[in-house]
Protein backbone atom coordinates (compact mmCIF):
# COMPACT_ATOMS: atom_id res chain seq x y z
CA UNK A 1 0.00 0.00 0.00
CA UNK A 2 1.31 3.39 -0.92
CA UNK A 3 1.95 5.50 2.14
CA UNK A 4 0.79 8.85 0.91
CA UNK A 5 1.43 11.26 3.71
CA UNK A 6 1.20 14.98 3.17
CA UNK A 7 2.44 17.36 5.77
CA UNK A 8 0.68 20.65 6.24
CA UNK A 9 3.53 22.60 4.74
CA UNK A 10 2.73 21.18 1.34
CA UNK A 11 -1.00 20.82 1.64
CA UNK A 12 -3.20 23.75 0.87
CA UNK A 13 -6.65 22.26 1.15
CA UNK A 14 -6.27 20.28 4.29
CA UNK A 15 -8.88 19.50 6.85
CA UNK A 16 -11.53 21.99 5.92
CA UNK A 17 -12.44 20.53 2.58
CA UNK A 18 -12.98 17.01 3.78
CA UNK A 19 -14.66 17.58 7.09
CA UNK A 20 -17.50 19.52 5.62
CA UNK A 21 -20.21 17.62 7.41
CA UNK A 22 -23.01 20.12 7.51
CA UNK A 23 -24.26 21.26 10.88
CA UNK A 24 -27.19 19.21 12.14
CA UNK A 25 -29.96 20.57 14.31
CA UNK A 26 -29.86 17.70 16.76
CA UNK A 27 -28.45 14.28 17.36
CA UNK A 28 -29.65 11.09 18.99
CA UNK A 29 -27.51 9.38 21.59
CA UNK A 30 -27.78 5.65 22.29
CA UNK A 31 -26.39 5.16 25.77
CA UNK A 32 -25.62 1.73 27.21
CA UNK A 33 -26.26 1.49 30.96
CA UNK A 34 -25.70 -0.82 33.90
CA UNK A 35 -29.24 -2.13 33.43
CA UNK A 36 -30.81 -4.06 30.57
CA UNK A 37 -31.75 -0.82 28.83
CA UNK A 38 -30.17 1.43 26.26
CA UNK A 39 -31.26 5.03 26.73
CA UNK A 40 -32.31 6.98 23.65
CA UNK A 41 -31.41 10.56 24.48
CA UNK A 42 -32.40 13.50 22.33
CA UNK A 43 -29.68 16.08 22.33
CA UNK A 44 -31.85 19.13 21.57
CA UNK A 45 -34.40 18.54 24.31
CA UNK A 46 -31.89 16.80 26.63
CA UNK A 47 -34.57 14.24 27.42
CA UNK A 48 -34.61 10.46 27.39
CA UNK A 49 -37.13 9.86 24.61
CA UNK A 50 -37.11 6.06 24.57
CA UNK A 51 -35.57 3.01 26.18
CA UNK A 52 -34.47 -0.03 24.22
CA UNK A 53 -34.78 -3.22 26.26
CA UNK A 54 -31.97 -5.73 25.84
CA UNK A 55 -32.38 -9.40 26.67
CA UNK A 56 -28.91 -9.68 28.08
CA UNK A 57 -27.49 -7.96 31.14
CA UNK A 58 -25.92 -5.44 30.50
CA UNK A 59 -25.00 -3.66 27.21
CA UNK A 60 -21.44 -2.40 27.00
CA UNK A 61 -20.61 -1.88 23.34
CA UNK A 62 -22.93 0.09 21.07
CA UNK A 63 -22.01 0.21 17.37
CA UNK A 64 -24.01 1.97 14.66
CA UNK A 65 -24.24 0.15 11.33
CA UNK A 66 -22.90 1.85 8.21
CA UNK A 67 -26.47 2.43 6.98
CA UNK A 68 -27.44 3.88 10.37
CA UNK A 69 -30.48 1.62 10.48
CA UNK A 70 -29.18 -0.78 13.13
CA UNK A 71 -27.27 -0.96 16.36
CA UNK A 72 -25.02 -3.88 17.19
CA UNK A 73 -24.94 -4.19 20.97
CA UNK A 74 -22.43 -6.37 22.79
CA UNK A 75 -23.34 -7.58 26.26
CA UNK A 76 -21.03 -7.48 29.25
CA UNK A 77 -20.23 -11.19 29.07
CA UNK A 78 -18.74 -10.52 25.60
CA UNK A 79 -20.60 -13.60 24.35
CA UNK A 80 -23.64 -12.09 22.64
CA UNK A 81 -24.51 -9.41 20.13
CA UNK A 82 -28.05 -8.12 19.95
CA UNK A 83 -29.27 -6.33 16.84
CA UNK A 84 -31.50 -3.29 17.30
CA UNK A 85 -33.72 -1.96 14.53
CA UNK A 86 -33.54 1.83 14.74
CA UNK A 87 -36.84 2.32 12.93
CA UNK A 88 -38.67 0.78 15.86
CA UNK A 89 -36.00 1.03 18.56
CA UNK A 90 -36.46 -2.63 19.38
CA UNK A 91 -34.08 -5.59 19.51
CA UNK A 92 -34.86 -7.85 16.55
CA UNK A 93 -32.20 -10.53 16.72
CA UNK A 94 -29.13 -11.77 18.55
CA UNK A 95 -26.28 -14.16 17.99
CA UNK A 96 -23.71 -16.00 20.05
CA UNK A 97 -21.13 -18.71 19.48
CA UNK A 98 -21.29 -20.05 23.04
CA UNK A 99 -23.13 -23.25 23.75
CA UNK A 100 -23.23 -25.88 26.50
CA UNK A 101 -19.82 -25.96 28.16
CA UNK A 102 -18.20 -23.90 25.42
CA UNK A 103 -17.74 -20.17 26.02
CA UNK A 104 -16.74 -18.00 23.07
CA UNK A 105 -15.97 -14.38 23.85
CA UNK A 106 -15.86 -11.63 21.23
CA UNK A 107 -12.69 -9.59 21.60
CA UNK A 108 -13.00 -7.59 18.39
CA UNK A 109 -15.57 -7.10 15.68
CA UNK A 110 -16.57 -5.27 12.53
CA UNK A 111 -19.87 -5.42 10.70
CA UNK A 112 -20.17 -5.41 6.92
CA UNK A 113 -21.93 -2.32 5.51
CA UNK A 114 -24.67 -4.48 3.96
CA UNK A 115 -25.37 -6.02 7.40
CA UNK A 116 -25.04 -9.59 6.16
CA UNK A 117 -21.84 -10.66 7.82
CA UNK A 118 -19.31 -9.76 10.48
CA UNK A 119 -15.69 -10.40 11.19
CA UNK A 120 -15.04 -11.46 14.78
CA UNK A 121 -11.92 -11.92 16.88
CA UNK A 122 -12.74 -14.65 19.41
CA UNK A 123 -11.31 -16.90 22.07
CA UNK A 124 -12.94 -20.22 22.91
CA UNK A 125 -12.93 -21.78 26.37
CA UNK A 126 -14.23 -25.32 26.90
CA UNK A 127 -15.02 -26.58 30.37
CA UNK A 128 -13.65 -30.12 30.57
CA UNK A 129 -14.11 -32.56 33.44
CA UNK A 130 -10.71 -31.75 34.89
CA UNK A 131 -9.64 -28.47 33.32
CA UNK A 132 -10.51 -25.58 31.05
CA UNK A 133 -9.29 -25.81 27.48
CA UNK A 134 -8.53 -22.35 26.07
CA UNK A 135 -8.18 -22.05 22.29
CA UNK A 136 -7.54 -19.14 20.02
CA UNK A 137 -7.61 -16.34 19.32
CA UNK A 138 -9.27 -16.87 15.94
CA UNK A 139 -10.54 -14.43 13.34
CA UNK A 140 -13.87 -15.65 12.00
CA UNK A 141 -16.25 -14.61 9.29
CA UNK A 142 -19.81 -14.91 10.60
CA UNK A 143 -22.90 -14.93 8.41
CA UNK A 144 -25.61 -13.06 10.32
CA UNK A 145 -28.39 -14.40 8.07
CA UNK A 146 -27.67 -18.11 8.48
CA UNK A 147 -25.98 -17.65 11.88
CA UNK A 148 -23.05 -19.78 10.81
CA UNK A 149 -19.30 -19.33 10.91
CA UNK A 150 -18.44 -19.32 7.23
CA UNK A 151 -14.68 -18.81 7.17
CA UNK A 152 -11.53 -18.60 9.27
CA UNK A 153 -9.41 -15.60 8.35
CA UNK A 154 -5.63 -15.73 8.63
CA UNK A 155 -3.96 -13.32 11.04
CA UNK A 156 -1.96 -10.46 9.54
CA UNK A 157 1.48 -11.76 8.58
CA UNK A 158 0.51 -15.14 10.03
CA UNK A 159 1.14 -13.94 13.58
CA UNK A 160 -1.55 -14.80 16.11
CA UNK A 161 -2.46 -11.72 18.16
CA UNK A 162 -4.66 -11.03 21.15
CA UNK A 163 -5.69 -7.70 19.71
CA UNK A 164 -6.44 -6.76 16.12
CA UNK A 165 -8.63 -3.88 15.03
CA UNK A 166 -10.99 -4.22 12.06
CA UNK A 167 -12.92 -1.88 9.79
CA UNK A 168 -14.74 -2.38 6.52
CA UNK A 169 -14.46 0.22 3.80
CA UNK A 170 -17.75 2.08 3.22
CA UNK A 171 -18.35 0.11 0.00
CA UNK A 172 -17.73 -3.18 1.82
CA UNK A 173 -15.14 -4.44 -0.66
CA UNK A 174 -12.14 -4.10 1.60
CA UNK A 175 -11.47 -5.18 5.16
CA UNK A 176 -8.78 -3.26 6.99
CA UNK A 177 -6.83 -4.96 9.75
CA UNK A 178 -4.95 -2.77 12.21
CA UNK A 179 -1.85 -4.49 13.56
CA UNK A 180 1.71 -3.13 13.38
CA UNK A 181 0.80 -1.99 9.88
CA UNK A 182 -2.59 -1.38 8.30
CA UNK A 183 -3.30 -4.32 6.03
CA UNK A 184 -6.08 -4.18 3.45
CA UNK A 185 -7.56 -7.52 2.43
CA UNK A 186 -10.29 -8.38 -0.02
CA UNK A 187 -13.52 -8.70 1.97
CA UNK A 188 -14.48 -11.89 0.12
CA UNK A 189 -11.22 -13.80 -0.37
CA UNK A 190 -9.24 -12.26 2.53
CA UNK A 191 -6.17 -12.03 0.32
CA UNK A 192 -3.96 -9.04 0.98
CA UNK A 193 -4.48 -6.35 -1.61
CA UNK A 194 -2.54 -3.53 -0.07
CA UNK A 195 -0.43 -2.61 2.92
CA UNK A 196 0.21 0.63 4.74
CA UNK A 197 3.55 0.35 6.51
CA UNK A 198 2.90 2.80 9.32
CA UNK A 199 5.28 0.98 11.65
CA UNK A 200 8.15 2.41 9.66
CA UNK A 201 9.22 6.05 9.91
CA UNK A 202 8.37 8.30 7.00
CA UNK A 203 12.04 8.91 6.47
CA UNK A 204 15.26 8.39 8.41
CA UNK A 205 15.52 10.57 11.48
CA UNK A 206 11.79 10.60 12.16
CA UNK A 207 9.67 8.38 14.36
CA UNK A 208 6.61 6.57 13.09
CA UNK A 209 3.24 8.31 13.05
CA UNK A 210 0.73 7.22 15.66
CA UNK A 211 -2.81 8.20 14.69
CA UNK A 212 -6.38 7.10 15.25
CA UNK A 213 -8.41 5.49 12.47
CA UNK A 214 -11.90 5.58 13.99
CA UNK A 215 -14.28 8.07 12.40
CA UNK A 216 -16.09 10.52 14.65
CA UNK A 217 -19.75 11.49 14.49
CA UNK A 218 -19.03 14.53 12.31
CA UNK A 219 -16.38 13.02 10.06
CA UNK A 220 -17.30 12.20 6.50
CA UNK A 221 -17.74 8.47 5.78
CA UNK A 222 -14.37 6.79 5.46
CA UNK A 223 -12.53 9.69 7.06
CA UNK A 224 -11.09 9.86 10.58
CA UNK A 225 -9.87 13.09 12.17
CA UNK A 226 -7.90 12.70 15.36
CA UNK A 227 -4.75 13.63 17.21
CA UNK A 228 -1.49 12.33 15.83
CA UNK A 229 1.72 11.85 17.73
CA UNK A 230 5.19 11.33 16.39
CA UNK A 231 8.39 10.67 18.26
CA UNK A 232 11.27 12.97 17.37
CA UNK A 233 14.21 10.74 18.28
CA UNK A 234 16.78 13.39 17.53
CA UNK A 235 15.37 15.98 19.91
CA UNK A 236 14.19 13.21 22.26
CA UNK A 237 10.64 14.48 22.44
CA UNK A 238 7.17 13.56 21.22
CA UNK A 239 5.26 15.91 18.94
CA UNK A 240 1.51 16.28 18.75
CA UNK A 241 -0.64 17.34 15.85
CA UNK A 242 -3.88 16.63 14.04
CA UNK A 243 -4.30 14.12 11.24
CA UNK A 244 -7.05 13.32 8.84
CA UNK A 245 -6.95 9.73 7.62
CA UNK A 246 -8.67 8.41 4.50
CA UNK A 247 -8.21 4.67 4.50
CA UNK A 248 -9.71 4.16 1.05
CA UNK A 249 -7.27 6.58 -0.50
CA UNK A 250 -4.38 5.47 1.73
CA UNK A 251 -3.87 9.07 2.58
CA UNK A 252 -3.00 11.04 5.71
CA UNK A 253 -3.02 14.81 5.88
CA UNK A 254 -1.50 16.09 9.06
CA UNK A 255 0.04 19.10 10.73
CA UNK A 256 2.00 19.30 13.94
CA UNK A 257 1.08 21.68 16.76
CA UNK A 258 4.09 21.36 19.00
CA UNK A 259 5.40 19.17 21.82
CA UNK A 260 3.02 16.49 23.02
CA UNK A 261 0.76 17.42 25.93
CA UNK A 262 -1.61 15.18 27.90
CA UNK A 263 -4.56 15.82 25.61
CA UNK A 264 -6.20 12.50 25.02
CA UNK A 265 -7.09 11.28 21.56
CA UNK A 266 -10.02 8.95 20.98
CA UNK A 267 -12.93 9.81 23.23
CA UNK A 268 -11.16 12.91 24.60
CA UNK A 269 -11.05 14.52 21.15
CA UNK A 270 -14.07 15.65 19.16
CA UNK A 271 -14.40 17.16 15.70
CA UNK A 272 -17.08 19.83 15.53
CA UNK A 273 -19.79 19.84 12.83
CA UNK A 274 -18.52 21.67 9.79
CA UNK A 275 -14.98 20.51 10.30
CA UNK A 276 -13.46 23.91 11.07
CA UNK A 277 -12.90 23.30 14.77
CA UNK A 278 -12.12 20.45 17.08
CA UNK A 279 -11.91 20.19 20.84
CA UNK A 280 -9.74 18.19 23.20
CA UNK A 281 -9.45 17.52 26.91
CA UNK A 282 -6.18 18.24 28.65
CA UNK A 283 -6.08 16.14 31.78
CA UNK A 284 -3.49 15.77 34.52
CA UNK A 285 -3.95 15.15 38.22
CA UNK A 286 -5.90 18.15 39.52
CA UNK A 287 -5.76 20.21 36.34
CA UNK A 288 -8.15 20.04 33.42
CA UNK A 289 -8.45 22.24 30.35
CA UNK A 290 -10.56 22.54 27.24
CA UNK A 291 -8.39 22.90 24.16
CA UNK A 292 -9.90 24.40 21.04
CA UNK A 293 -8.17 23.53 17.77
CA UNK A 294 -8.57 25.86 14.81
CA UNK A 295 -8.26 23.51 11.86
CA UNK A 296 -8.39 26.29 9.30
CA UNK A 297 -5.40 28.14 10.72
CA UNK A 298 -3.80 24.92 12.05
CA UNK A 299 -3.25 26.09 15.59
CA UNK A 300 -4.43 25.72 19.15
CA UNK A 301 -6.86 28.61 19.45
CA UNK A 302 -7.71 28.45 23.16
CA UNK A 303 -6.78 26.63 26.34
CA UNK A 304 -9.30 27.19 29.11
CA UNK A 305 -9.06 25.56 32.57
CA UNK A 306 -12.24 24.08 33.98
CA UNK A 307 -13.37 21.98 36.91
CA UNK A 308 -13.01 18.61 35.23
CA UNK A 309 -12.77 15.16 36.65
CA UNK A 310 -10.71 12.07 36.00
CA UNK A 311 -11.76 9.88 33.09
CA UNK A 312 -13.75 12.15 30.84
CA UNK A 313 -14.98 11.84 27.30
CA UNK A 314 -15.95 14.72 25.04
CA UNK A 315 -18.53 15.30 22.31
CA UNK A 316 -19.69 18.38 20.46
CA UNK A 317 -23.39 19.09 20.01
CA UNK A 318 -24.92 18.84 16.56
CA UNK A 319 -25.40 22.61 16.41
CA UNK A 320 -21.78 23.14 17.43
CA UNK A 321 -22.76 25.32 20.39
CA UNK A 322 -22.28 22.97 23.32
CA UNK A 323 -19.71 20.53 24.62
CA UNK A 324 -20.67 17.39 26.50
CA UNK A 325 -18.35 15.92 29.13
CA UNK A 326 -19.33 12.44 30.19
CA UNK A 327 -18.24 8.75 30.31
CA UNK A 328 -17.78 7.75 33.97
CA UNK A 329 -20.91 7.77 36.12
CA UNK A 330 -24.48 8.87 35.39
CA UNK A 331 -24.06 12.49 34.34
CA UNK A 332 -23.42 14.57 31.24
CA UNK A 333 -21.99 18.02 31.94
CA UNK A 334 -23.07 20.55 29.33
CA UNK A 335 -20.64 23.42 28.58
CA UNK A 336 -21.00 26.48 26.40
CA UNK A 337 -18.61 26.25 23.49
CA UNK A 338 -17.87 29.98 23.42
CA UNK A 339 -17.24 30.62 27.11
CA UNK A 340 -16.51 27.04 28.26
CA UNK A 341 -18.78 27.68 31.24
CA UNK A 342 -20.81 24.88 32.76
CA UNK A 343 -24.43 25.38 31.75
CA UNK A 344 -26.02 22.44 33.52
CA UNK A 345 -25.63 18.77 34.37
CA UNK A 346 -27.91 16.12 32.92
CA UNK A 347 -28.41 13.27 35.38
CA UNK A 348 -29.63 9.79 34.54
CA UNK A 349 -30.84 7.10 36.89
CA UNK A 350 -28.21 4.71 35.52
CA UNK A 351 -24.45 4.75 35.11
CA UNK A 352 -23.34 4.73 31.48
CA UNK A 353 -21.33 2.16 29.53
CA UNK A 354 -20.80 2.49 25.77
CA UNK A 355 -22.35 5.30 23.74
CA UNK A 356 -23.08 5.87 20.06
CA UNK A 357 -24.39 9.06 18.46
CA UNK A 358 -26.22 9.57 15.18
CA UNK A 359 -26.18 13.13 13.91
CA UNK A 360 -29.49 14.50 12.82
CA UNK A 361 -31.45 12.05 14.92
CA UNK A 362 -33.98 9.59 13.59
CA UNK B 1 22.31 13.31 1.27
CA UNK B 2 25.80 13.19 -0.23
CA UNK B 3 25.42 16.71 -1.50
CA UNK B 4 24.20 18.13 1.80
CA UNK B 5 26.42 19.04 4.69
CA UNK B 6 25.25 19.63 8.23
CA UNK B 7 25.91 23.23 9.20
CA UNK B 8 24.26 23.45 12.59
CA UNK B 9 23.97 21.32 15.73
CA UNK B 10 20.50 19.97 14.99
CA UNK B 11 21.43 18.80 11.52
CA UNK B 12 24.54 17.16 12.94
CA UNK B 13 22.42 15.33 15.50
CA UNK B 14 20.09 14.15 12.73
CA UNK B 15 23.07 12.78 10.81
CA UNK B 16 24.35 11.04 13.93
CA UNK B 17 20.97 9.53 14.66
CA UNK B 18 20.49 8.27 11.11
CA UNK B 19 23.96 6.71 11.22
CA UNK B 20 23.17 5.08 14.57
CA UNK B 21 19.86 3.81 13.18
CA UNK B 22 21.61 2.31 10.16
CA UNK B 23 24.15 0.64 12.42
CA UNK B 24 21.39 -0.87 14.54
CA UNK B 25 19.67 -2.21 11.45
CA UNK B 26 22.82 -4.13 10.54
CA UNK B 27 22.95 -6.00 13.84
CA UNK B 28 22.15 -9.67 13.34
CA UNK B 29 20.93 -10.35 16.85
CA UNK B 30 18.27 -8.04 18.20
CA UNK B 31 17.15 -7.94 21.80
CA UNK B 32 13.59 -8.83 22.64
CA UNK B 33 11.98 -5.71 24.08
CA UNK B 34 8.33 -6.73 24.24
CA UNK B 35 6.09 -4.37 26.21
CA UNK B 36 8.96 -1.95 26.50
CA UNK B 37 9.51 1.46 25.02
CA UNK B 38 12.59 1.53 22.80
CA UNK B 39 15.55 2.98 24.76
CA UNK B 40 15.94 6.06 22.57
CA UNK B 41 12.29 6.91 23.15
CA UNK B 42 12.32 6.63 26.92
CA UNK B 43 11.82 9.89 28.72
CA UNK B 44 10.78 8.79 32.19
CA UNK B 45 10.44 5.71 34.34
CA UNK B 46 9.39 2.53 32.57
CA UNK B 47 5.91 1.32 33.49
CA UNK B 48 4.91 -2.19 32.49
CA UNK B 49 1.69 -2.53 30.54
CA UNK B 50 -1.61 -3.27 32.25
CA UNK B 51 -4.09 -1.27 34.27
CA UNK B 52 -3.50 -3.23 37.47
CA UNK B 53 0.19 -2.46 37.28
CA UNK B 54 -0.01 1.20 36.44
CA UNK B 55 -3.16 1.78 38.50
CA UNK B 56 -5.09 3.23 35.63
CA UNK B 57 -7.92 3.94 36.08
CA UNK B 58 -7.46 2.49 39.55
CA UNK B 59 -9.44 3.58 42.53
CA UNK B 60 -7.03 2.91 45.38
CA UNK B 61 -4.18 5.03 44.07
CA UNK B 62 -3.73 6.98 40.88
CA UNK B 63 -0.92 6.86 38.38
CA UNK B 64 1.12 9.25 40.52
CA UNK B 65 0.77 7.09 43.63
CA UNK B 66 -1.66 9.54 45.23
CA UNK B 67 -5.40 9.87 45.42
CA UNK B 68 -6.06 13.20 43.70
CA UNK B 69 -6.33 11.58 40.29
CA UNK B 70 -8.92 9.01 41.22
CA UNK B 71 -12.37 9.08 39.77
CA UNK B 72 -14.34 11.55 41.79
CA UNK B 73 -16.42 10.54 43.53
CA UNK B 74 -14.89 7.11 43.82
CA UNK B 75 -18.27 5.48 43.14
CA UNK B 76 -18.18 6.93 39.65
CA UNK B 77 -15.47 4.50 38.70
CA UNK B 78 -16.11 1.38 40.71
CA UNK B 79 -18.38 -0.20 38.09
CA UNK B 80 -15.78 0.22 35.40
CA UNK B 81 -13.25 -1.65 37.53
CA UNK B 82 -15.86 -4.40 37.79
CA UNK B 83 -16.56 -4.32 34.05
CA UNK B 84 -13.36 -3.49 32.29
CA UNK B 85 -10.46 -4.43 34.49
CA UNK B 86 -11.40 -7.96 35.54
CA UNK B 87 -9.66 -7.15 38.79
CA UNK B 88 -10.80 -9.85 41.18
CA UNK B 89 -9.37 -8.54 44.45
CA UNK B 90 -11.01 -5.15 45.06
CA UNK B 91 -14.21 -5.73 43.07
CA UNK B 92 -16.09 -8.87 42.11
CA UNK B 93 -15.17 -10.55 38.86
CA UNK B 94 -17.83 -9.60 36.33
CA UNK B 95 -17.03 -12.16 33.65
CA UNK B 96 -17.18 -15.35 35.67
CA UNK B 97 -18.33 -15.12 39.27
CA UNK B 98 -20.55 -12.10 39.78
CA UNK B 99 -21.95 -10.97 36.42
CA UNK B 100 -25.02 -9.42 38.05
CA UNK B 101 -23.26 -7.70 40.95
CA UNK B 102 -24.58 -4.36 39.73
CA UNK B 103 -28.08 -5.73 39.06
CA UNK B 104 -29.71 -3.97 42.00
CA UNK B 105 -27.65 -0.83 41.66
CA UNK B 106 -27.90 0.97 38.35
CA UNK B 107 -25.99 4.02 39.56
CA UNK B 108 -23.17 3.47 42.02
CA UNK B 109 -23.10 7.06 43.18
CA UNK B 110 -26.80 7.00 44.06
CA UNK B 111 -27.48 3.39 44.99
CA UNK B 112 -24.20 1.99 46.29
CA UNK B 113 -25.88 0.67 49.44
CA UNK B 114 -27.72 -1.82 47.26
CA UNK B 115 -24.52 -3.48 46.09
CA UNK B 116 -24.39 -7.05 47.37
CA UNK B 117 -21.58 -8.57 49.33
CA UNK B 118 -19.87 -11.29 47.33
CA UNK B 119 -18.33 -14.31 48.99
CA UNK B 120 -16.02 -16.76 47.23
Amino acid sequence: MRLNVRAAVAATALLLSASAASAQATATWYIGTYTNDILVWDEASEQVVDRIAMKNFFPIGVTVSESKTRLYVEDASMQRFEIVDLATNRAIDEFTLSHDSVTVRFEGSAFHPDDTKAVLLVKRTTKMTDRFLVEGPFILEYDMRTKQVTDTIPFPDGESRDAVGFAYSPDGRTLYMFADDIIAVDAETYEEVDRWEISKPLEPGLGSLNFGVASGTYDEPGVATNLVRMRDPVQNRTLMGIAQVRLDEQDVDFFMLGPSEPVSGGRGFALAPGGQKAYGLYSTVGRYEFWEFDLADRRVARKVPFAGRPRMGLRVSADGEKLYVFVAGNTIDVYDVDTFELLRTVTFDEDMTGTAVIAGGR
Amino acid sequence: MKHLRAVNQKATRIEAYVAWEAEQAKAEEMDVVGLRTPPHEETGPHFPMGCSLVFSPGWEVDSQGGTAGLCQPVERDIFDCHLGCFWPAPVPDQLNHAPDWTGKCASAQKDWRKLDLIFP
